[in-house]
């Protein structure tokens, strides 16, 4: 009998210390990608977005709350889930600005992580989310981060965001400076990523826009700068994806593209690699995006 | 099927339901020893369905042999060396063949090609059982079994699922007699059973497999880490292939004990050893026993007239044991290293049964130690000569400088934080403060809270590996 109780007590302390331990740390994501805030501007996007914003800095600046809700690896399909929880979290009503994250690799479908969904775990008691995390992982791995919450967190980003949540620290960013040669070696080599126009992501595309320009936000395409080498690559596909999201600008309404590659990518001492900027470079770019985000703030608000 | 995946829970969990079924309403021993061993079927052929052959042909081999010792009384030691031979040679095609091959080619052509033989994948745990079944045969030769085993015993004791894939390597006199008498299940035995087998969960998937991507990461580019990051790396993996290795062990015995049998405990706090000889009494506790009584004692152990003999024996000992890690010269390599450290000792005279040593040297004594089995595992980790003396040359010559983080700062500093929550444990139970190793199962509240805290460091900190280093051996 003692051996029953010894593991009913195990069992049910376990479950409570897993239950107190998951509730700190959604606090501390909440608070990282500022999901538990009323916003007036969101940030969407992966690593690239990411690095190219300080979004302390931009707050200030704006004089406006900024959610920034970027993280590495993830897709269109994830970004759409992404935005989604955002506006049924009860926090969306006040947004006004996203800042969509987008390259020349956005519909190549290829080369981010197939494992993206994990970074959803933490957000698996939300339905659409559980849903995606069910169809992406199966069964048995939904089940099991919804049952024994403290596995959401197993991956050390979420450790990260968490410690950073609680500290309110944003920072994001990254020193040191790409190797030129060693890049041209690998592009020499053939060693580079595709550029695609997957029409399934293409269409996934617009239905996150639209779902967002429907509730009147302003959608605004950030290209923050790519290395010359790199979008030299594939030039007449990159010239094609570029006209694309400019082209698709034109046409919405409520949508803007904005690229910083024309004055940037060829200042390689501003990038950490390829695709991501360093630290100096963020200092560059995210004052520009701030003015622009300014703009389109004072125009909605009709100044 | 691995002991980390949740494909094993569930198996296991159907084992023991079926298992509590026939204990409650048929309550036959060779009921339930026949359960096991479809149990141990299933779990060995969910690897490769091909695998089973091999398993079935050693288990054939030496049950024959056996039955061919205990009715014969002339020509034994023919029975018997027929009969290791057989055994032995799945285990020499699989894991011997291509480097013999090689090294022959390599000898006559000055070049190797041994890709023809790259398509035969060796099966997993193939040294363990091996070894396991070829203790009955020795010790049925030696007078040491004398009771017969039916087919379908012996065929459990080889498979036996807990220990097929990475051992310990059971001896046929401690696990036979357990196989043989039936000895129901109980509560007691699951617990202790189930929390040796967290804590060794703990040790191979929030430890080792965490330490693991460190310790590649510095190897795989060795040519650009510092000195202090070369040495850092090489304690990790010391602590790695402790964590990864007596974790699978703590995981089988809990399995075993959860099902009733005692197997035996492979590792007993290694890196708390004081002298090389200490160090191998606790480090893979069932080979160690294994090559010391079929071995060392074969070829007279310390019982020979020249000394000039017994630093023979030793080394055979320790070469063999380094060989029968692979096919590779730095296993050679790796057990020359053990086989000179073991042999300073000797002539220093820290064997010698009057020696004790002072209270004030333990601790540098165990520091040593630790560095010199560190050393050594840099040759087992770099298969590759060259590469290997590079990294000792430059962390001899370059200790003193920067230590890189790896890919990221936060999870250096997480596992940095684990590493000194696992000494931490590890110390407790070596010292007996408050745990216990072999009390682990007692619903204590000390025993409670620090479960819970290592289900709770399982569920936050573990990556997910699918593999472990000893089933490459």
């Amino acid at each position: 009998m003692k051996y029953i109780k010894g593991l009913i007590i195990i069992i049910v302390l376990f479950f409570a210390c897993d239950f107190a331990i998951e509730r700190f740390m959604k606090h501390g994501v909440d608070e990282m990608y500022g999901l538990n805030q009323h916003a007036d501007v969101l940030l969407v996007g992966h690593s690239h977005l990411m690095l190219a914003t300080d979004k302390q800095q931009m707050e200030k600046d704006l004089g406006v709350k900024v959610s920034k809700y970027t993280r590495e690896g993830v897709n269109v399909s994830d970004r759409k889930i992404m935005i989604q929880q955002f506006l049924d979290s009860g926090y969306g009503d006040s947004l006004k600005v996203v800042l969509y994250g987008v390259d020349l690799c956005t519909f190549t479908g290829e080369g981010l992580s197939a494992n993206s969904y994990k970074l959803f775990y933490p957000f698996i008691d939300n339905e659409k989310i559980g849903n995606y995390i069910r169809e992406q992982g199966g069964v048995k791995d939904y089940w099991m981060h919804k049952l024994i919450r403290t596995t959401r967190y197993n991956d050390d980003t979420f450790k990260n965001g968490t410690l950073r949540g609680w500290l309110h620290n944003w920072s994001n960013y990254k020193n040191g400076t790409v190797d030129i040669k060693a890049y041209k070696q690998r592009l020499q080599n053939g060693d580079e990523r595709h550029i695609q126009m997957n029409s399934e992501l293409i269409a996934e595309f617009k239905e996150t826009v639209e779902m967002l320009t429907k509730h009147g936000i302003t959608v605004a395409l950030v290209n923050t700068p790519t290395l010359d080498l790199l979008n030299n690559f594939e030039p007449e596909e990159y010239r094609m994806i570029v006209n694309w999201f400019q082209a698709y600008a034109n046409e919405e309404p409520l949508v803007e593209y904005w690229d910083f590659n024309p004055d940037y990518s060829s200042r390689h001492e501003l990038f950490y690699d390829r695709i991501h900027l360093n630290v100096e470079g963020q200092k560059v770019i995210s004052p520009l995006i701030t003015e622009k985000v300014k703009y389109l703030l004072n125009v909605e608000r009709g100044a | 099927m691995l002991f980390n995946s949740l494909n094993f829970i569930v198996f296991f969990l159907c084992v023991l339901l079926l298992l509590i079924i026939e204990q409650h309403t048929i309550k036959r021993i060779a009921v339930r020893n026949t359960l096991l061993l479809v149990a141990s079927y299933v779990f060995y052929g969910w690897f490769n369905v091909g695998f089973l052959f091999i398993l079935l042909y050693v288990t054939l081999v030496n049950y024959t042999t056996g039955v061919c010792l205990s009715r014969n009384t002339l020509r034994r030691k023919t029975i018997l060396s027929t009969g290791v031979i057989l055994s032995l040679l799945p285990l020499l095609f699989y894991k011997y063949s291509a480097f013999i091959v090689s090294n022959i080619q390599l000898l006559i052509n000055g070049n190797s090609d041994t890709e023809f033989l790259s398509k035969w994948v060796m099966p997993i745990g193939i040294s363990f059982f091996t070894f396991q079944a070829l203790s009955y045969s020795i010790d049925i030769y030696r007078g040491k079994i004398t009771s017969k085993s039916s087919l379908p015993e012996f065929m459990l004791f080889v498979a036996f699922f807990p220990t097929i894939l990475s051992g310990p390597i059971e001896k046929a006199r401690n696990l036979l007699p357990q196989i043989k008498s039936y000895k129901p299940l109980a509560l007691n035995n699951f617990m202790e059973g189930a929390m040796t087998f967290i804590w060794g969960l703990f040790k191979k998937i929030v430890i080792a497999d965490r330490l693991c991507a460190y310790v590649d990461w510095a190897y795989n580019t060795a040519e650009h880490q510092s000195g202090a990051t070369l040495a850092f790396a090489a304690v990790l993996y010391s602590i790695q292939i402790y964590c990864d290795f007596s974790g699978y062990s703590d995981m089988a015995w809990g399995v075993a004990k959860a099902l009733g049998f005692d197997v035996t405990r492979n590792f007993r706090f290694p890196y708390f050893a004081t002298t090389i000889k200490e160090f191998w009494r606790r480090w893979h506790i069932s080979l160690t026993s294994w090559f010391t009584e079929y071995v060392y004692f074969s070829l007279g152990g310390n019982r020979v007239r020249l000394k000039a003999r017994w630093v023979f024996n030793i080394s055979m000992v320790f070469l063999l044991s380094g060989i029968w890690h692979g096919a590779s010269w730095n296993f050679l390599l790796w057990g020359c290293l053990h086989a000179v450290y073991y042999l300073i000792e000797y002539a220093c005279g820290i064997h010698r049964k009057d020696y004790k040593q002072p209270r004030y040297l333990q601790l540098p004594a165990n520091i040593l130690v630790f560095v010199l089995v560190t050393i050594a595992w840099i040759f087992f980790r770099i298969e590759d000569f060259s590469s290997a003396t590079y990294v000792v040359g430059k962390i001899f010559t370059g200790i003193a400088s920067p230590l890189a983080l790896g890919s990221s700062s936060f999870t250096f500093t997480c596992n940095i934080f684990l590493l000194a929550v696992f000494i931490l444990f590890e110390w407790l139970l070596y010292k007996r403060i408050g745990l216990k190793e072999d009390k682990l199962g007692e619903p204590t509240v000390v025993n409670t809270l620090w479960i819970t805290a290592i289900l709770i460091m399982i569920t936050l900190f573990s990556v997910s590996a699918d593999n472990f280093v000893y089933f490459q051996f």
